[in-house]
């Protein structure tokens, strides 16, 4: 059964409505899932999450805004919760980081990847979104900003610090002195 | 940055082309899972749900974070202090009563209750000032307004923003926050759009008037829109005599600084030059056939010089010539005023080169030559119109970020000052040996960005020489001679930041071709070079600033 025909097929206004904003922001959410978690089911999970948590009513976003801020947050933020679930290895320091870090020598891509999406879930949100919009999605900082609802020098700020912070783990990383 | 830095923003850039995309399909098959899910789970009971339509307006859900910081700030008011309460949700129409020198009522059911200070006003309450000198109320997102005595309004959302309906009496609003929501204020005939502005707005029965003190105002009467500026008013009845701004702000308790800022704001100063100005023998003035020149100071093939008698402008548009006559030599200091912006004119004037050479009669002061005498020769050649004005403009204040200023002083040689730069020049042209000076600076290219050096120059003089989008105002209150070394990439905030036009692209492709703009990897933004690199901290805001206002030029008659 389709989408459509679900809705059609119920006549309820307010699933209706849900179902609009479902069409609307699916990609979106599962897409940003997807290449945070780097796996399909969960970034189904997250997305299911986002929109069952919406239906429930456990959120209240004022939707007639900015809908995309919010989904894309709302994604960027239950999939670095998911990283951060799956290993339990979290990293809260500096000194921490750098241990982590040294553990990981010659490290492969693989073992890279783990590391940067280990210290990018450990970002604070608002840096966690706008570094993954920015070199994942490719957004300008313009788009950012406005996405976002701030400037776009604050946008170039944050990313810095965030490259910045990411750089310092990779030269730790590969035994280099910080 | 050195060759570990790139490698490892080489290694994050491949990090992020590595990252994971899903497939088309896997995005449409997922999507169907995910909603058959949620269907199925409606279906089976598992799931109430509400409409969304009532959850998008549902003020009471939306306002708990509110109630709570309101019961933080009544818990802070009740021990003393006065609070503004500042809301992250869109309730914009709260307020509080901030200062009352007379009396403030709320007006309800045909009953006066009194506001307290520190008390909260709901938004959609009429209140009323009474005796004394009215009453000060803090908006939500920092606006003030104050109510002259004996005067009604109410405030209510509109569009985004606050609609403050004034339906008797006086009202100052000072709403200098261009970034915050729009703020209106609404009398029976008229609706002003006052934000980033403080304006004076008085509701009385024969009509109303707007005058505006700092900023500019919308004014909307009708389908007739008019803009106000500095010291200027309207009134939507002509039988009401305009009213002088001193008059209209007698009563606030902050009419003299109005008054100041007014003033202030209202300059606008015709060029002066000395009387015993020298003048020209010989001008000649031909476009220029070659490149243009790509250095402020003179190199590159580009720039103004002056030898004993003689001027020399080679190559350069006219506002190249115009920041040197007007702005770099105008100023008996002779300091490098780079952030007087010079607006007016046609597009040529940025463009197209000419060169210029003269002789003067006599042997005047280089700083003659290059200052008053050529701004002469220019208004002539050029039929240039320009005047000097004071706008209330968006400014920068440099001020010491927190963790204090990072600055390296300099004792080894002789401070930076334009006007012994001169001086200096003529000695060395006589021979003279003279101790090092190091107020050089130096602008390179490093690694996608911008390497800036000025060695032995005052705090002042740093900021006077940042070329940035909105002038700059040294507000550290740092003396001393430092060494300021900045690294950083460039942005929307340094686009006339490099010597030369359509900044310093001829410099940037004779070095190594376009510098990327918004490039994180290239360096911080320069903001945060100047907060991290020698903490200091550029601050936005408005300000007095000064102009060069072009009022007319045309292309020079060829000798």
């Amino acid at each position: 059964m389709s989408t459509v025909t679900v809705l059609d097929s119920l006549r309820d206004r307010s699933l209706q409505d849900f179902g609009q904003i479902f069409e609307q922001h699916y990609d979106l959410v599962y897409r940003t899932a997807y290449s945070i978690t780097r796996q399909a089911e969960d970034a189904e999970d997250v997305a299911q999450s986002i929109f069952l948590r919406l239906l429930r009513q456990e959120s209240a976003p004022d939707l007639t805004k900015n809908p995309r801020g919010y989904f894309y947050r709302a994604a960027v933020n239950a999939s670095l919760k998911m990283i951060r679930q799956r290993d339990r290895c979290i990293l809260t320091g500096e000194s921490e980081q750098v241990e982590a870090a040294k553990e990981i020598e010659n490290s492969s891509d693989e073992e890279m990847d783990q590391l940067l999406w280990k210290a990018i879930a450990e970002l604070n949100e608002g840096a966690a979104q706008i570094l993954i919009l920015r070199y994942v999605h490719a957004y300008s900082l313009a788009d950012i900003a406005k996405l976002l609802g701030t400037s776009r020098s604050a946008i170039a700020v944050n990313l810095f610090r965030s490259r910045a912070r990411l750089k310092k783990l990779i030269r730790a990383s590969q035994g280099e002195q910080l | 940055m050195n060759r570990n830095t790139r490698g490892a923003a080489k290694i994050l850039d491949r990090f992020f082309a590595r990252v994971a995309k899903p497939s088309p399909e896997q995005v449409d098959s997922s999507r169907r899972q995910v909603w058959q899910r949620l269907t199925s789970k409606l279906a089976g009971g598992q799931i109430e749900i509400a409409p969304l339509v009532d959850r998008r307006v549902d003020v009471r859900a939306s306002l708990r974070p509110l109630m709570v910081r309101i019961a933080i700030a009544g818990a802070i008011v009740a021990a003393g202090a006065v609070v503004v309460v500042k809301s992250p949700v869109a309730i914009v129409n709260r307020a509080i009563a901030e200062n009352l020198e007379g009396t403030l009522y709320r007006v309800a059911d045909g009953e006066s209750h009194v506001v307290g200070a520190g008390e909260k006003i709901e938004g959609g309450s009429l209140i009323r000032s009474d005796g004394g000198h009215g009453a000060l109320v803090a908006l939500e997102d920092g606006s003030r307004l104050e109510m002259r005595s004996e005067s009604e309004l109410s405030l209510e959302r509109a569009d985004n923003g606050i609609r403050i309906r004034l339906s008797k009496g006086g009202v100052i609003v000072n709403a200098a926050k261009p970034a915050s929501a729009p703020l209106y204020v609404q009398t029976k005939d008229i609706s002003a759009a006052v934000v980033g502005s403080v304006s004076v707005v008085n509701a009385e029965e024969q009509g109303s008037r707007v005058a505006v003190i700092q900023g500019e105002v919308r004014v909307q009467q009708g389908s007739t829109e008019k803009k106000l500026r500095p010291g200027e008013q309207v009134a939507t009845n002509p039988a009401m005599e305009p009213v002088p701004m001193v008059r209209e702000v007698a009563w606030s308790r902050e009419a003299e600084s109005h008054v100041a800022l007014l003033q202030l704001l209202q300059q606008v100063q015709n060029i002066t030059r000395p009387t015993d100005t020298p003048k020209w023998e010989v001008v000649s003035v031909r476009p220029c056939q070659g490149p243009t020149g790509g250095a402020r100071g003179g190199g590159g093939g580009g720039g103004v010089g002056s030898s004993p008698g003689r001027l020399r402008a080679t190559c350069m548009p006219l506002m190249f010539y115009l920041e040197i006559a007007y702005v770099r030599m105008a100023e008996p200091q002779f300091k490098p005023q780079w952030n007087v912006p010079i607006s007016g004119g046609p597009s040529w004037i940025h463009s197209d080169p000419y060169t210029i050479e003269a002789k003067a009669e006599g042997l005047p002061s280089a700083q003659m030559l290059e200052g008053p005498m050529f701004q002469a020769l220019l208004e002539d050649r050029f039929k240039l119109k320009i005047h000097r004005e004071t706008r209330d403009a968006p400014v920068y204040f440099l001020t010491v970020a927190p963790g204090g200023p990072k600055l390296e002083a300099v004792v080894n040689c002789v401070p930076f000052d334009s006007q012994q730069a001169l001086v200096r020049r003529e000695a060395r042209r006589r021979g003279e040996a003279l101790p090092r000076n190091c107020g050089a600076l130096r602008i390179g290219r490093k690694a996608g960005g911008i390497m800036w050096d000025f060695d032995g120059a005052t705090v002042t003089d740093f900021a006077l020489n940042l070329h940035l989008d909105r002038p700059v105002f040294d507000k550290t209150g740092i003396t001393g001679v430092f060494r300021f070394h900045l690294e950083f990439s460039l942005d929307s905030m340094t686009a006339n930041f490099l010597p030369g036009a359509d900044n310093g692209r001829a410099w940037q492709e004779s070095t190594g071709g376009i510098l990327p703009i918004d490039d994180p990897g290239a360096g911080p933004p320069l903001r945060t070079a100047i907060q991290e690199q020698l903490g200091l901290k550029l601050e936005p805001t408005r300000g007095p600033a000064n102009y060069l206002i072009i009022d007319g030029v045309d292309r020079p008659i060829e000798n």
